[in-house]
Formats: C-alpha cells, sequence, structure tokens
C-alpha cells in the first residue's frame, strides 16, 4: 500500500486535479512537440530565460505552457504574429497564456524571453566544503498537454564550473548507455544540459549540480612545481650507482 | 639526502632471498628442491628490496616530477566541455598515479595512498566512498584467494600437482608455458569467473616459478612470462566463449534486443576462438623470444640434480596425506561452488557470489581442530592489497565522475566518421578503441554497456549490420590485460610481486596489439567466411 502513496504518484495526482480546477477537464488537443529552456543565472542569482516552443497540435483559444517561474519580468514573445502572453496563476498552477488570433501550426517557433530576479540564492545557500555550492531545477508539466520532447540548458555565471552533478531526472544509472545530462561550455560560461522525453502531466524533468568558483590556486600550482623541485635536489644521488655512494660516519654501525 | 639513501634507492619487493647453494658452470644460480619449494621463504606477504638498474634509477629519479607536471597539466587546463571538473581533476589524479606506478619513485601502495589522498582533497569523492574501496568484494576475493593458495601450498597439494605437470611437461620454458596455455584454454568454458580460474592455478605458477628460480625475492623473466601468459590466457580464452564472462553474454543479450541480431554459443566461438589462439599463441611465442627473453640456463629449471630431481622427489612425497586431502576437499568445495553458479538460485533460492563462495572455504580452513591453517600461517600480501586498493578507487572515481565515458567518446569523436566513409575504416577503429579502451575502464561490464550500443548505433546510422561491426568488438571486452588494475585477475597476480607495472604495461600492450591486428585480419577473412563482415 505505501508504494501507491509514493511523491511519484501523488505528484501527478495533484497535479492533474490541480490543473483540472484551472483548465476544466483534460484536453488531448493541445500538445506540445517541443520545450526548450535557456536558463543563465547571473552574479546577482537573477535568470535570464529563453524558452522555445514548437506546438504539434492546438486548437483556438489561449494556449498555456507550463511555467516553474514564479515572476517573470520583461516578458516578451516572439513568432507568433500579434499575440499576447502573461504568466498566470491558479491553485499553484503556472502557466504561460498565449493568446493569438491564429493558432500557432507546427513550423512556428514560439520563443519566449524574460528575466526571473531572485532564481539563485546566493545568500541563502549554504557554501560547502571546498567552496561548492548546490544549484538545483526542475521543469514540471502541470498541465494535460503532453511534451514529447525537453530540453534545458542551464548556464552558470562567467566564472563558475560545474563540478558534481548529483542528481538527475531521468536518471544515470549503472544500465545507461549514455548519461541524460551533459556538461556544455559557451566562451567562458559552463553549464548543463538535460534532455527528457514524453512529459505527460506531473511529469518532470530535474537537475541537482554542484559548482564552484572556477578559478584555480596558484599557491598550490607553485608548491606543487616546488615539491618536484625539492625531490630532484634531495634525491639527486638515487641515479647514482650503489657502490659510488660516499660513506658516512655510523654507516658501519647500522 | 642522508646516510640512508643507498637503501632508499630500491623497489618494493616481497620476502627475503633464498641462500643460494651452488653456481653452475654458465653461472647460473642452482638450489636444491627442498630449499626452492621451501614456502617459508618466499612469503608474499613481506616486503623486500632490491638493487636497480641505472635505467630504473633515472626513472625513478624523473619520474616523480614528471608525475607532478602530468597532474598539473591536466589540472590546470580549462575544462573541456563534457567534463565536470571532478571528473578532470581525477584524469589529472589517475595520470599522476599511472606515472608513478610505472616509474616507482614511491613503492605502489605508497603511491595507492597518495592518490586515495588526492581524490578526497582534490574533491573528486567524499572520503566514504573513497575509503569504501577497502570493503569491496574484489579486495575480500584477494584476500580470500591467498587463503586458499595458502592452503594447497602448506599443505604441499600444490607441490605434488606442480610436480607432476614439471615433470610432465617443465623439462624447458616453452613448453611448460605451453602446458599453462592449455590448462587456462580448457578452465575457460567451465568457469566463467576469471578470478575463481586465477585463484585455481595461482599454487602451480607459483611452484613452477620457484622451480624456474623465480621467487618472490628474485623474480626472473621465467615468472614475468609465467604469471603474464597466465593472465593473458584467462583473459583472452575467455572471449573465446560466449560463456567465458559474463560480459559477452551482456553484449549478446544488447545484439539481440537493439540489433535484432541472435548470436548462437556456436556462432561466437567459431568466430572468436580462432583469434583467441592466434592472438595466445603469437603472445606464448613473442614474450619467451623477445620480450622478456629466456636464454640457455633460463630456459631450464633451476635445480642441481635437473628435471631427475624433480621426479625424485615427487616419488618422496609418497602417497597423499590427509593434510593434503582436507585441503583438497575444501579447495574442491569452493571450485564447486564457483562452477554452479547458475543452477544455485534453483538449488538454493540464492546465488553465491565467488567471493563468498571462497569465504565459506576460508572458514573451513580456519577450524580449530579440523581445519588446516592458523592465521599466521595465511600469507596475504597487504601491501599489494592497499596497492589494489588506491588503483580501484581511482578506476571507480574515472568512472563515476564520467571521466573515462568522456574520453572513450572523445576518441570516437576524434574519428569525425563521415556518412561516406568505408566500412573497414570503421572496423579498424572501432575494434581498435574497443580493444584499447580497457586502460581507461576496469569494469568489464560497464565497458559493454558503454561501447556495444554506440557500436550498434554507429552500424545502423552508416548502413552496416550490427553483428558486422558490435560483434567483433564485443570478442575484445575480455581483453583486460594492460595494467594491473585492469581487472580481478590482474590485481591478484600481481599481487604476487612476479611482475612490475611497467613489464604488465609493455607486455600488455605488445599482447592487446597482436590481439587487435589478429582481429583485423579476422574481419578480413575469417569473419567474412563466416558472414560476419560484409
Amino acid at each position: 500500500m505505501r508504494q501507491y502513496l509514493s511523491a511519484r504518484m501523488i505528484l501527478p495526482v495533484c497535479a492533474l486535479a490541480a490543473s483540472i480546477l484551472f483548465l476544466g477537464a483534460p484536453s488531448e488537443a493541445v500538445e506540445i512537440a517541443s520545450l526548450t529552456e535557456k536558463i543563465t543565472v547571473d552574479s546577482s542569482g537573477a535568470a535570464k530565460v529563453e524558452m522555445t516552443v514548437m506546438i504539434a497540435k492546438a486548437e483556438p483559444g489561449t494556449l498555456l505552457i507550463p511555467s516553474s517561474f514564479k515572476t517573470a519580468e520583461n516578458l516578451k514573445i516572439d513568432g507568433l504574429p500579434d499575440a499576447t502572453v502573461a504568466l498566470v496563476e491558479k491553485e499553484g498552477i503556472r502557466a504561460f497564456a498565449i493568446t493569438a488570433k491564429e493558432p500557432p501550426s507546427g513550423k512556428q517557433a514560439i520563443k519566449l524571453s524574460f528575466v526571473a530576479p531572485g532564481f539563485y540564492d546566493w545568500k541563502g545557500e549554504k557554501l560547502a566544503d571546498f567552496g561548492n555550492r548546490s544549484m538545483q531545477y526542475r521543469f514540471m508539466n502541470t498541465l494535460p498537454a503532453k511534451v514529447q520532447s525537453y530540453k534545458l540548458d542551464l548556464m552558470l555565471p562567467a566564472g563558475f564550473v560545474v563540478n558534481t552533478v548529483d542528481d538527475s531526472q531521468p536518471k544515470l544509472t549503472s544500465k545507461s548507455p549514455a548519461p541524460p545530462y551533459q556538461i556544455i561550455r559557451n566562451g567562458d560560461q559552463y553549464g548543463i544540459t538535460i534532455k527528457a522525453s514524453k512529459l505527460g502531466v506531473g511529469d518532470y524533468s530535474m537537475v541537482r549540480i554542484r559548482f564552484k568558483d572556477g578559478s584555480k590556486s596558484m599557491a598550490f600550482l607553485f608548491a606543487s612545481l616546488a615539491l618536484g623541485g625539492f625531490y630532484l635536489v634531495g634525491f639527486r644521488d638515487t641515479v647514482r650507482p650503489p657502490d659510488s655512494s660516499p660513506a658516512k660516519p655510523g654507516d658501519g654501525n647500522k | 639526502m642522508g646516510p640512508t639513501m643507498t637503501e632508499e634507492r630500491t623497489k618494493a619487493r616481497p620476502a627475503p632471498a633464498p641462500p643460494i647453494t651452488e653456481v653452475d658452470g654458465n653461472g647460473h644460480d642452482q638450489q636444491s628442491i627442498a630449499e626452492i619449494l621451501d614456502v617459508s621463504k618466499h612469503k608474499l606477504s613481506s616486503v623486500r628490496t632490491k638493487t636497480l638498474t641505472p635505467t630504473e634509477r633515472w626513472m625513478q629519479y624523473l619520474g616523480f616530477p614528471l608525475g607532478i607536471l602530468v597532474f598539473l597539466g591536466l589540472s590546470y587546463m580549462p575544462t573541456p566541455a563534457g567534463l565536470t571538473v571532478a571528473a578532470q581533476t581525477v584524469l589529472a589524479c589517475f595520470a599522476l598515479a599511472l606515472v608513478w606506478w610505472i616509474t616507482e619513485p614511491f613503492p605502489p601502495y605508497l603511491t595507492s595512498i597518495c592518490l586515495l589522498v588526492l581524490l578526497v582533497f582534490r574533491d573528486v569523492q567524499p572520503m566514504e566512498k573513497v575509503l569504501g574501496v577497502l570493503g569491496m568484494d574484489v579486495i575480500w576475493l584477494n584476500i580470500m584467494a591467498f587463503v586458499l593458495c595458502s592452503i594447497l601450498l602448506k599443505t604441499n597439494l600444490a607441490k605434488r600437482l606442480s610436480l607432476h605437470l614439471i615433470v610432465r611437461f617443465g623439462k624447458s620454458a616453452l613448453p611448460l608455458l605451453f602446458a599453462f596455455m592449455v590448462i587456462q584454454l580448457g578452465l575457460a568454458p567451465l568457469i566463467p569467473a576469471t578470478a575463481a580460474r586465477t585463484i585455481m592455478t595461482l599454487p602451480f605458477m607459483l611452484v613452477a616459478a620457484a622451480i624456474y628460480g623465480s621467487t618472490v625475492a628474485r623474480p626472473n623473466k621465467f615468472g614475468k612470462n609465467l604469471f603474464q601468459l597466465n593472465l593473458f590466457g584467462i583473459s583472452i580464452f575467455s572471449s573465446g566463449f560466449m560463456t567465458g564472462s559474463t560480459c559477452n553474454i551482456i553484449a549478446v543479450a544488447f545484439l539481440l534486443t537493439m540489433g535484432n541480431t541472435k548470436v548462437y554459443y556456436t556462432d561466437w566461438m567459431f568466430a572468436a576462438l580462432p583469434v583467441a589462439i592466434i592472438a595466445m599463441l603469437a603472445a606464448w611465442l613473442i614474450g619467451p623470444l623477445f620480450v622478456f627473453p629466456l636464454r640457455g640456463a633460463q630456459t631450464k629449471p633451476v635445480l642441481t640434480g635437473g628435471i631427475t630431481e624433480v621426479a625424485g622427489a615427487l616419488k618422496e612425497m609418497g602417497p597423499m596425506s590427509w593434510e593434503e586431502k582436507k585441503g583438497a576437499i575444501i579447495f574442491l568445495m569452493v571450485v564447486f561452488l564457483w562452477c554452479t553458479d547458475r543452477w544455485q538460485m534453483g538449488w538454493f533460492g540464492f546465488e553465491i557470489d565467488e567471493a563468498m563462495a571462497a569465504m565459506i572455504g576460508v572458514v573451513l580452513t580456519f577450524l580449530p581442530r579440523y581445519g588446516v591453517l592458523k592465521w599466521n600461517e595465511a600469507d596475504i600480501p597487504w601491501h599489494l592489497l592497499i596497492f589494489s586498493c588506491g588503483a580501484y578507487a581511482g578506476g571507480l572515481a574515472l568512472q563515476d565522475t564520467g571521466a573515462a565515458r568522456w574520453a572513450v567518446g572523445s576518441l570516437f569523436d576524434a574519428l569525425h566518421i563521415g556518412k561516406d566513409v568505408n566500412f573497414w575504416v570503421v572496423y579498424v577503429a572501432v575494434v581498435t578503441i574497443a580493444a584499447y579502451s580497457h586502460y581507461l575502464l576496469t569494469s568489464k561490464t560497464m565497458r559493454t554497456i558503454i561501447l556495444i550500443p554506440f557500436i550498434i548505433g554507429i552500424a545502423q546510422q552508416f548502413g552496416f549490420t550490427p553483428l558486422s561491426l558490435a560483434l567483433p568488438a564485443a570478442f575484445t571486452l575480455c581483453w583486460v590485460i594492460g595494467l594491473p588494475i585492469s581487472a580481478k585477475p590482474n590485481v591478484i597476480l600481481f599481487s604476487t610481486g612476479q611482475y612490475t607495472v611497467l613489464d604488465n604495461l609493455k607486455y600488455g600492450f605488445i599482447v592487446t596489439t597482436i590481439a587487435v591486428i589478429t582481429l583485423i585480419i579476422a574481419g578480413f577473412t575469417w569473419f567474412r567466411f563466416l558472414g560476419i563482415t560484409p
């Protein structure tokens, strides 16, 4: 019985219930072919977000795209003529509501861009050993429209690097031929990309990373080089044949 | 540096040298059989020193700063795309350890401890995970293996069986080495666990090596050839049979599920076994003739009375003692558990792991009154087990951080395989990368999971049959012979102290290359005849 009460079961049920409240009965008429989020975090903690959505099926009226963001400043839409967009929330479910004269076709890429202030709390996140910080992002499909393919690019502020990937959804298992995520680099910015597919209502994709300042310690570099140098000086008699080692006083007593 | 530097200018070697009784006309040490087979003089567990050659002294001197330079170079370069910082750091740490294991500015166990420290303090993995390697099944199996080996040595069972082998085949080195190869070929289809095969034959290797003058105190070229040829035989002959290793079966499952191609036991054997036999025959000839050449008296037993004394010693042993019988019963029981693992689920409702089977044998071994050994009589080389722990921790970190996967993927990316590429170019690239990837990935299963689906994907992408690329690549999965940490048999045999990391790297690389060339030639000829390649 306990397994039926697990979070895995509860989350989709809650999401479905909330979305019914939000939208009425689930509709099969809307399907998202692909949803790509590019999140670039800056040093203040705000994130610049670029979202690209390809619609497989749509119907006239307001189109809803699931959102993981509480606020979206400077929200803009591109790719759909005469369209307007707003971040709406009802019963804890957030979505971008897009209104256009014509429903989007499959060939149109709808591009949303906005700034999410306070995306990362630099002061609130505790600094761990070796200067590591933790960052997590989760996208959950809270709406009935199925997301066939999802991709996230999460970019760190310049100067920071991904130390380890602690968790992800889809998960990396010992049977995975390839990891679901990849570390990416764009100039001096590092980040992570993760892909997921067929996200129904309540399904989610997430990634949790540890990252840190990418600068390398010069003190460690010089200390290591000095250690090598000391060895070359101190152990120089290593290359001398054993019989040519100078006899030291007291050797004979050993 | 100090008055003790001459003593420090040494490599770790187990056990004190046995006294030399005579020198023959060629200047070679001649010993009585009683001295040679006195196992108390050849303990694996004690570390002794060895005078180095000038080349080894220079390697030792320059190895330390060279390791540091390699480490710093890899650590301080910009992190490549696809790699986490932890993965980059583990590559640097492992490269440093590899340079130090080969050049030996420190004994191998100390380098391993340095690696463990670096993995924790360079923020690669948490301490619990790094230190937890000491509890892994491979380390326990290693400890149990040496206890089981001690049973056969202490009860003289190993001596009796080895003397039989020497009297029959041991008049000179090459036939004896060949006999060991035949034994490994015979065991490969019967016992899928390579570690079990290693433990079974290890006592005989130790006795045969001693008769040819290669002891833990004074390892010689015969020992280097014998132990490494057995290692190659255990690994390469496993590739000759579908049931030779679990990784072969996983590869066949991938071919069925992803490539829609069923591979039968005989399909595998007809294709792979000739390649394995040719590679091993080449290894058998190249080792004693070129890599570690055996000349003159080195090809004969180091005995005052020659082979007739061996025959006399065998006769003197008389019938089997009760202690020998008890040792044989315990050992055969463990072998029985190893051999029957696939049926145990039906018999007992659970499967007994090879380490647990050995542990059951060890329980019986130490039983008061009825057992055959006391704790002090078990010869366990802890310094080499510590070496194994460090090496395994490094290997696991390469795997866990994704560094090994990234390195293998980068190799394939570097090939820039285009759409109009010739099949044979892809074939050569795939089997070469598959064979040499064992230097990076220490788990055969992980290598199978990473490589085979990837290769099936390449085949499908370019319109080749999955069988034509993935099956030959699968034949290389068991060829894990290049480093002392590449697999369990490598760890166990290296622990005898009969060869160095550099010896293994040299001979292993040559044999891997021969095996790859054989596989490429087979692709053009034998596999074509069998319908595997176009």
